[in-house]
């Protein structure tokens, strides 16, 4: 009767999504490393102008040769990585916080506090996302801190929508009942037992989110709205690189794919994510 | 009742309104009523296992919740040792009475280990001294028959039976002198299921809990209670102790129920009386009795005017909600006619 | 005695799994008339389920199967792939609700099979529908031919799905806890209309539960799955009455019963084994009371031990006291 039966066909299936999980992680891990050694591994200055090499083809002074300014497109993309991937990252944290707390609150609470949530959510969805983004923006200046307020404004609706559902059905889940019943705290219930099974479902929208502001800024930037030159970034140099495409490819493709790679990583994180925190 | 009353339901009734769309307020339609509970009253004395029966949505898992607080009742009360529970119940009267769900695969949250969460209560509660949380989980484990090793796993490594024992274990935690169990055994298998009536029977002798066992299956309820209620649309239809109910039920629907259960010992049947049809709608309950369009014996009368749950010439602990409980239906009585298909 | 219209030999039944292969299966052979009705009770994980598929012709893509099953002497194909034998096989499931397609009309669920399988034209065939609703006590069935499944009860629900069940005019019916998720005076309704079917229409039903009085209430015969081996099987007086094996002796002892009062319940001790590696001997020896060493050797197979009933305890003797 004690004994304890470890299902291990559920472990299996794990097995074979976490290499989803580390495919991914490796491969985000790859641009991270390179982000962060960005000026020891690359020789060149990523502002510095060099008239005399100009849109320079590949070689191996310059591993990805040069743009219209001259200056090296390898080194350029690995600190436009550095910038654009902590834009992604540290714009999603605002909103996950944000629009989990609040979602958690209404889906437990209901009433009036629901109600108005659900009003904002509902207003702000009714826009279309990058148009509002993009007005936002607009508004504030261009610049990084703006893009930071548009997301911190837009951003968590989808958050608050995703947490609220999942608390609205874990309210009639029996454990949540167990917990009231055992006289337990609203704090201790929601930060304690509910949120920890339903976190699953924001962590890994916030990984597909990160892609979705990465791609967002890079297209503020392709737009002129979002980091300004001469600040790398691989949307400025998509734009920049635009004029020369029938000759110099590479200097519109190679952010291109750098996006895509980036994209790529998170979304099989999120993959993978999705089966490994899964309770059951 | 074994000892002098311990909780007292008080007229206990409960509705729940149907949400309304803006459609609705704007057409003023009303939100639909449902009642769930209807003034449903009973002593429980200390000590005591009092069954409730009934099919789905009679009301009893209401009740359930409504005792332990997590409904407020929207009508009557709930007493304890005399004295009204208040509206917001305070933190030291929620500890008295504890509830074990259906589901042991729900009720456990999937995140904690079954220690962490059995330390959880203990020190939230603060029942022992911090430095004796542990040792204390341990012990509850013990008390309902598992390992001490069981405390370092998670829900999911555990069997339907032992995880329902952590669920008991975690109730008594808080030390209740009252523990309803609401359909403990009904999502176990078979061969486990006397493992958990046994202990819940072996813990109410030892530890003098007073047990309220929510249950759909009459042979559950036979098997542990003292005192069965049984209850159809949110009201008690007839209430006795087990002996008396199981050997001479007098209400129709207690009738039917019993002739409907299906038994091992009997093998022919009492078919006239089991009943045709499905109960009628919550949200539309029939006038009169709200048992008479199923009812074999329902009169004019029946249609009209509702049975008081009324006690029985010379016993006043065998109590039923019917006109013909105590006294047959008189030779002129004409049953009630209606379509052929209701009686298949 | 007619010839059975069902005859499971030898079935065996292995899924494979991320663990091993599952033996879910493990050399099960029954008869049933026809008329008749015949109980497989077992607890889940007894492999009840998976015996049921193979019966459908409907084994999941990662089972393997050996043994034959045959329905009116034409054999049904385990390893999938279309069949005359398994159009005499229809199945009520345990949720009526999820069974039936909520967005289709339950007199087009019921009428589908007559017009598609039987031929019969438009009219022909809700004339049948509604021959069928009236057959298995719909109340009104002009009416309710014409009402989705959500506007009907749980109890109405598993009526329909029996008519379903018998529109494609079967040899066999399956019942898969067709009960369990339905009311006690509903429950019994159902019971009825099933005894009633099977002495109209001459169908034989296999009767798949947990319950054991259900199986008692309904089935004249009775096999005990415990571990994907049918354990004793025999007509309900002798299994349930005179039982010859321990398991089925636990299990009647587990239960509680309405019939009976306060007597004591024992519960089994332990749990089912793995079916990844069930091992030789009886599958029930780490939980039996009366096992001996030569218990855990060999293979077990049913043995009659009598003119109702057979077992597969080599210790039956030794129990034929013992209820």
């Amino acid at each position: 009767m004690t004994a304890v039966s470890r299902s291990a066909s559920p472990k299996a299936a794990r097995g074979r999504r976490s290499y989803s999980l580390v495919i991914g992680a490796g491969l985000l891990g790859v641009i991270v490393v390179l982000a962060i050694l960005a000026p020891w591994i690359t020789p060149y200055d990523p502002l510095a102008h060099d008239l005399e090499s100009i849109l320079a083809p590949l070689s191996s002074d310059h591993l990805l040769g040069t743009d219209h300014l001259g200056r090296d497109v390898w080194t350029r993309l690995l600190y436009a990585a550095r910038l654009d991937l902590l834009i992604g990252v540290g714009a999603v944290i605002t909103p996950f916080v944000t629009g989990t707390l609040l979602g958690a609150v209404a889906g437990y609470y209901g009433g009036r506090i629901d109600l108005a949530v659900s009003a904002a959510t509902d207003m702000l969805f009714a826009f279309p996302y990058y148009v509002l983004i993009i007005a936002l923006v607009f508004s504030l200046g261009p610049g990084i801190p703006s893009i930071f307020i548009a997301m911190a404004v837009v951003a968590w609706v989808s958050y608050a929508r995703i947490v609220r559902g999942e608390v609205l059905s874990a309210r009639g889940q029996q454990y949540v009942m167990a917990a009231k019943t055992l006289g337990y705290s609203d704090l201790r219930i929601i930060v304690r037992h509910i949120l920890p099974n339903v976190i699953t479902q924001p962590v890994t929208y916030a990984m597909s989110d990160i892609v979705v502001i990465i791609v967002g800024v890079v297209t503020l930037s392709y737009l002129g709205l979002g980091v300004p030159p001469p600040t790398p970034d691989w949307g400025s140099m998509i734009a920049s690189g635009q004029s020369y495409l029938t000759t110099q490819w590479q200097l519109s493709t190679i952010p291109g794919i750098a996006v895509v790679i980036v994209g790529l990583a998170f979304s099989l994180i999120g993959d993978g994510l999705t089966h490994r925190l899964r309770p059951e | 009742m074994t000892g002098g009353p311990i909780l007292e339901a008080r007229g206990l009734s409960k509705a729940f309104s149907s949400r309304r769309s803006v459609g609705d307020v704007i057409l003023r339609r009303p939100a639909e009523e449902l009642q769930a509970l209807q003034d449903v009253s009973f002593l429980v004395g200390r000590g005591e296992s009092l069954g409730i029966v009934g099919e789905s949505g009679c009301g009893k898992s209401t009740l359930a919740r409504c005792l332990v607080g997590l409904y407020p009742p929207t009508a009557g009360q709930t007493v304890y040792e005399g004295k009204e529970f208040e509206q917001k119940r305070s933190f030291s009267d929620r500890k008295k009475i504890q509830i074990v769900f259906q589901d042991p695969y729900s009720s456990l949250n999937a995140r904690m280990t079954i220690g962490q969460a059995l330390r959880e209560v203990l020190r939230v509660h603060k029942v022992v001294a911090s430095g004796r949380v542990s040792s204390r989980a341990v012990e509850l484990l013990a008390l309902v028959g598992l390992d001490a090793d069981i405390a370092n796993v998670y829900p999911r490594q555990l069997s339907g039976g032992q995880r329902q024992r952590v669920n008991i274990a975690r109730a008594l935690a808080v030390e209740p002198e009252v523990l309803i169990a609401d359909e403990p055994v009904s999502a176990l298998d078979v061969s486990i299921q006397a493992t958990v009536l046994n202990l819940l029977a072996s813990l109410r002798e030892r530890l003098g809990l007073t047990l309220i066992l929510i249950a759909h299956d009459l042979s559950v309820v036979r098997y542990l209670c003292d005192r069965v209620a049984v209850m159809y649309m949110g009201r008690i239809v007839e209430i006795a102790s087990t002996e008396e109910l199981f050997e001479d039920p007098r209400h129709p629907y207690t009738q039917a129920l019993l002739a409907a259960a299906p038994s091992l010992e009997r093998k022919s049947r009492d078919d006239a009386r089991s009943i045709g049809g499905d109960p009628p709608s919550p949200f539309d309950l029939p006038s009169g009795c709200p048992f008479h369009p199923r009812c074999p014996v329902a009169s004019d009368h029946c249609t009209t005017v509702r049975p008081p749950l009324e006690e029985g010439p010379g016993d006043s602990l065998h109590q039923a909600a019917c006109h013909y409980a105590w006294a047959p239906p008189a030779p002129h009585h004409t049953p009630l006619t209606r379509g052929e298909e209701n009686l298949r | 005695m007619s010839a059975p219209v069902l005859q499971v030999r030898d079935l065996q039944v292995r899924l494979s799994s991320p663990r091993g292969v599952v033996q879910a299966v493990r050399g099960v052979s029954f008869d049933v008339e026809a008329g008749h009705t015949h109980g497989i009770v077992g607890e889940s994980g007894s492999g009840k389920t998976t015996l049921l598929r193979a019966i459908l012709g409907l084994l999941p893509g990662n089972a393997t199967a050996g043994g034959a099953i045959s329905v009116s002497g034409r054999p049904v194909p385990l390893a999938g792939g279309r069949s005359k034998a398994v159009e005499g096989v229809s199945i009520v499931f345990q949720e009526p609700m999820t069974a039936l397609n909520p967005v289709v009309k339950v007199g087009r669920q019921i009428s589908e099979a007559p017009r598609h399988r039987l031929g019969l034209g438009r009219r022909a065939a809700r004339d049948r529908a509604l021959e069928l609703m009236r057959q298995v006590g719909i109340p009104d069935p002009a009416r309710r031919f014409d009402s989705y499944p959500h506007e009907l009860s749980g109890g109405l629900s598993q009526r329909v799905l029996i008519a379903i069940a018998l529109s494609a005019e079967p040899k066999i019916i399956l019942c898969d806890e067709p009960t369990t998720a339905l009311d006690v005076t509903v429950q019994d309704q159902i019971l009825k209309l099933f005894s009633r079917i099977s002495e109209e229409t001459g169908v034989a039903i296999v009767y798949v539960t947990h319950d054991l009085a259900v199986v008692a209430q309904t089935c004249r015969t009775v096999s005990v799955m415990y571990a994907g081996q049918f354990l004793e099987s025999g007509t309900i007086e002798a299994v349930f009455g005179q039982s010859r094996h321990p398991y089925t002796l636990g299990l009647l002892g587990a239960v509680p019963d309405v019939s009976r009062g306060r007597t004591p319940l024992v519960a089994i001790p332990g749990s089912p084994p793995d079916l990844v590696n069930p091992g030789e001997g009886c599958p029930f020896v780490p939980r039996c009371s009366y096992a001996r060493d030569e218990c855990s050797h060999g293979v077990f197979s049913l043995r009659s031990v009598n003119h109702h009933q057979s077992t597969a305890c080599i210790r039956s003797d030794a129990l034929a006291g013992a209820s």
